[in-house]
């Protein structure tokens, strides 16, 4: 008779540290994904920013291991990888000649007597805006990102993005005013519309 | 009010700006026409930037991304451990670790020429044999799976370690497996103890029911007698 060796199999390392790291990271995973689609605008984009950032944590285990809580600290290794090492853009450049006119705007969506609230969510308005968002620089989207699309308060910022809180306010006033310039300017080739300086010496 | 001021404070939230400061702008927009449409239009991106939707993360990708973390890891393990591995080989064959290994038929499945065939969907303990040139402690065994073949009750598990002994002689190791129609690949045994190590390759193969009168006993099962 042979001897029978006793089986108490275990999970390979391998696969035990893939099975702790999915368990670790999936309560996440959304909250990263619709960030990283936030920052990309591009959902392919955006697989490929969180794989990257997973990829690079998976690697140093002792890093994650240890984090309590780690959903601040995940939101600041995405923005920093996103602002920092992220050089693909997909979007297309301004394209003047089939953005929306202001006088468009103003017919398609009866603008004069309309509640703001409710245009928000037409789908050509927010076409505009993810064209506008896509041409602001990395910090910029990403600020607005976080606290005019995701509703990150600025203290909450400060702490995210290690910035003092005038900071981070001047940099989300820089951000709008730079995207409400693209905005208006793409939405009139002839860029007639936003003179408002010029109206108010009329005025 | 005027124009300037309210310029601005075209890029500040209207959160942030005071009741009273918001009670002048609403009086001054009634009369300016430029302001009224700039304020109309910072109202409105402001609006937009908050309701503009974001896609739900599908079940599927969040399975993409985490196997493509996976597969990139293991790839770039494998580039850097393929010397070290290699090494280990030779010094294991150096220093004699004396193991041969048979597969042990019993009537759920059977072999053919080197191939073990096994019937699909159905939970069958395979015997795996090794015979030690002596006896050998603190042995870690790996077992590795094919696709479409896992550990019975352990629904994708194909890995599998543990540390065990083996005695001098014959020793038996009981597999529990189920495998899916038209698995076809090799079911690896890898032996290992301090630096020596050890790796055995099956052939495997899953199929439909077996007929009754194709279940053979191996040759070498009866020549080692273990099965009585
Ligand atoms: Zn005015």
């Amino acid at each position: 008779m042979p001897s029978i060796i006793p089986f108490h199999p275990k999970r390979h390392p391998q696969v035990q540290r893939q099975a702790e790291f999915t368990a670790w990271v999936k309560p996440h995973l959304d909250m990263l994904y619709r960030t990283a689609w936030r920052f990309t605008g591009h959902a392919q984009d955006a697989e490929d920013l969180v794989q990257e950032l997973l990829l690079r944590l998976y690697q140093k285990p002792a890093t994650w291991i240890k984090l309590d809580n780690p959903t601040t600290w995940l939101m600041r290794a995405l923005h920093n990888l996103f602002v920092d090492h992220w050089r693909r853009t997909r979007h297309a450049p301004l394209n003047r000649r089939h953005n929306l006119s202001w006088d468009d705007l103003i017919n398609s969506m009866d603008l004069g007597g309309a509640d703001p609230e409710r245009l928000a969510h037409s789908e050509l308005l927010q076409r505009q805006i993810q064209t506008a968002l896509a041409s602001l620089p990395h910090e910029q989207r990403t600020i607005l990102a976080l606290h005019d699309m995701e509703g990150h308060t600025v203290s909450e910022l400060s702490v995210l993005l290690k910035l003092p809180l005038g900071t981070v306010k001047s940099r989300l006033f820089r951000a709008r005013r730079h995207l409400r310039e693209i905005f208006l300017a793409n939405g009139n080739p002839g860029g007639e519309f936003y003179v408002l300086g010029d109206e108010v010496k009329a005025t | 009010m005027n124009c300037e001021l309210l310029k601005k404070l075209l890029d500040v939230p209207a959160t942030e700006i005071p009741d009273a400061t918001l009670a002048d702008i609403h009086i001054h927009i009634e009369s300016c026409h430029a302001c009224n449409q700039a304020w109309r239009m910072k109202q409105l991106l402001s609006a937009a930037l908050k309701a503009s939707p974001a896609p739900m993360l599908s079940e599927a990708a969040a399975h993409r991304i985490l196997a493509q973390v996976f597969a990139a890891d293991t790839q770039r393990r494998r580039n850097v451990m393929s010397v070290g591995i290699a090494a280990v080989l030779v010094l294991g064959l150096a220093l004699g670790f004396t193991l041969n290994h048979f597969m042990v038929p019993v009537p759920d499945y059977v072999m053919r020429g080197d191939k073990l065939i096994l019937q699909s969907e159905r939970p069958t303990t395979v015997g795996v044999a090794f015979d030690a040139g002596s006896t050998l402690k603190d042995v870690h065994f790996t077992i590795e799976l094919p696709a479409g073949i896992q550990v019975a009750g352990q629904p994708g598990v194909r890995h599998l370690t543990w540390v065990g002994e083996l005695h001098k002689g014959k020793n038996l190791l009981k597999l529990p497996l189920v495998a899916h129609a038209g698995t076809d690949g090799l079911l690896t045994a890898k032996l290992s103890q301090g630096t020596d190590h050890q790796t055995f390759n099956v052939s495997i193969r899953a199929e439909a029911p077996l007929p009754m009168g194709s279940r053979l006993w191996h040759g070498l099962a009866q020549a080692f007698d273990w099965r009585s």
